[in-house]
């Protein structure tokens, strides 16, 4: 109880903390303008080289919205720091695993409602047709997908201890998820030595999933891509939870929190 | 004789800042590399495709991003460090220390041309080859300081309010849009050519992309007038701009507070 307690405290502090909610105004430019104007450019830019029809691109890209989460996530511990208060956040007797995933909590449903908007502009700016799309294949899609972002987040988090800089990593891992995830370029037309890295990422099988429920696939048949990328999100999050809880332990030893 | 003193001395302090700066180093490296090599995957499909345009389109979102968020942050990092009384309180007029490092910045972001240009021929194996090099050098001085004058626009704006710098760096991808950095804004509806029209990287993007590829149909010396008219204006406007904000920010007793 005292786990569960900590986890929703943590998840809401750190949430309101994150974007100064005193001015929601920020917030809703940080969090929705930023994305979907990222949406457009690479749904325009898509539609410029004329590889694959719009839907691709439009589809590929709302869903990678979803990887708005991520730099909250990977702030969270930056800004613990910045702010001098990570080492009495890790003094503290809570649980640090339900203090490391409470984190995120927050920031995923957050991400989730960021995906929806993302689709709302993708059918009604750009004209994506959803008429055949298996809805319910489709929605499981975006939480997995918006799942698997998160779980990058933590390890991004957890490596913001050694690299002191979060927003560099987050942002370097966007960056990757354009290019790898299948959003925007076809996997095949990838060089055959980035497989293991595109198929490593926890959002590549959703992307994939998420366009055949859109072109009205039934639920059954993504199913085995979305679990997939369910597994592989789970094993970023243990990955994230090991390193956070490695580097925490050596810059206990060494005495290096602040500055490492 | 002064004035350049300042504006080397702030230039070179600037650099040796930036080279440290990881986000910094993300948006010349990082950045430009990965939208280079997409776009590349994206792009390398159409039958006129021509490697160049990504190597340029790439360098200028590398170009803005940097100019965006070091124009904005340039304020904010002062106040954060405690430093911004003292800098105002400097003999030094502040405009022109904030000019200097933003010459710096321009100049150090340079980086992500090469970088780009690394990419398209070594990576992709490309012969790229630059139309009209002599046009494309003085195109590029003028982009950069069209894009510097930009940048020292947003920098006052950093004294008026804190939080300025959350709606600045949402400014990132509609210029790389309206701007036409890696398409062409004739995709776009017709109603928003007007903003492209008003948008110095949008010249900056006209002049590079014409004198690089050899392509486009509008004359290159108005591009470059257009470019210099808008440089001189957006520093015309900013003066006046910084003056206000620290004669309110001085009345109010909110230099590092606001």
């Amino acid at each position: 109880m005292q786990s569960l307690r900590i986890f929703f405290v943590s998840s809401a502090f750190t949430y309101r903390a994150l974007f100064h909610w005193l001015n929601p105004s920020a917030y809703i430019f940080q969090r929705i303008g930023f994305p979907l104007l990222q949406l457009t450019f690479f749904v325009f830019l898509g539609s410029f080289g004329g590889a694959r029809p719009l839907g691709f691109y439009l589809v590929g890209n709302a869903l990678l919205v979803a990887c708005r989460p991520m730099f909250s996530i990977a702030r969270a511990i930056a800004e613990e720091r910045e702010q001098g208060t990570l080492p009495y956040v890790l003094a503290s007797p809570a649980n640090s695993v339900a203090l490391f995933f409470g984190r995120s909590a927050y920031h995923v449903i957050d991400g989730l409602l960021d995906v929806v908007i993302a689709f709302g502009v993708a059918t009604f700016l750009f004209g994506l047709d959803l008429s055949r799309a298996d809805w319910a294949g489709l929605a499981l899609a975006v939480v997995v997908a918006t799942f698997g972002a998160s779980t990058i987040g933590m390890v991004m988090g957890g490596a913001a201890y050694l690299v002191l800089d979060a927003t560099f990593l987050a942002n370097g891992a966007m960056f990757a998820l354009l290019l790898l995830s299948g959003a925007n370029v076809p996997l095949e037309d990838l060089p055959a030595w980035t497989a293991p890295l595109y198929w490593a990422l926890p959002i590549t099988r959703s992307v994939e999933a998420s366009r055949a429920y859109v072109a009205g696939a039934d639920f059954a048949s993504g199913l085995p891509l979305l679990v997939g990328d369910a597994l592989i999100g789970t094993a970023w999050a243990l990955a994230g939870l090991f390193l956070f809880r490695w580097i925490e332990d050596q810059a206990r030893r060494r005495g290096t929190l602040e500055g490492v | 004789m002064r004035t350049l003193r300042i504006l080397y001395r702030s230039a070179a302090l600037h650099v040796q800042f930036l080279a440290v700066n990881l986000f910094m180093l993300f948006c010349i490296v990082v950045q430009p590399f990965f939208i280079a090599v997409t776009v590349m995957f994206m792009l390398r499909g159409r039958p006129d495709f021509d490697p160049i345009y990504v190597v340029v389109g790439a360098a200028l979102s590398g170009l803005w991003s940097v100019a965006l968020f070091d124009g904005n942050w340039i304020i904010g990092g002062e106040r954060w460090r405690g430093t911004l009384e003292l800098l105002v309180g400097s003999p030094a007029p502040l405009m022109l220390v904030i000019a200097g490092r933003l010459i710096g910045t321009m100049l150090f972001s340079l980086g992500s041309l090469v970088l780009s240009y690394v990419i398209g021929a070594w990576l992709f194996g490309y012969a790229i080859t630059i139309a009209d090099p002599a046009g494309f050098v003085a195109s590029l001085v003028l982009a950069l300081a069209a894009l510097w004058a930009t940048a020292l626009l947003f920098a006052p704006l950093g004294i008026l309010w804190r939080t300025v710098g959350q709606f600045i760096n949402v400014l990132e991808y509609p210029v790389y849009i309206f701007g036409g950095f890696l398409f062409p804004i004739l995709l776009l509806p017709a109603w928003s050519n007007g903003i492209s029209y008003a948008l110095p990287p949008y010249w900056a993007a006209v002049a590079l992309h014409e004198t690089s590829s050899g392509a486009g149909t509008a004359p290159i010396t108005a591009v470059w007038a257009i470019l210099l008219i808008s440089t001189v204006v957006t520093v015309l406007i900013t003066r006046p701009l910084f003056a206000l904000v620290l004669r309110r920010a001085g009345r109010d007793g909110t230099l590092a507070l606001s």
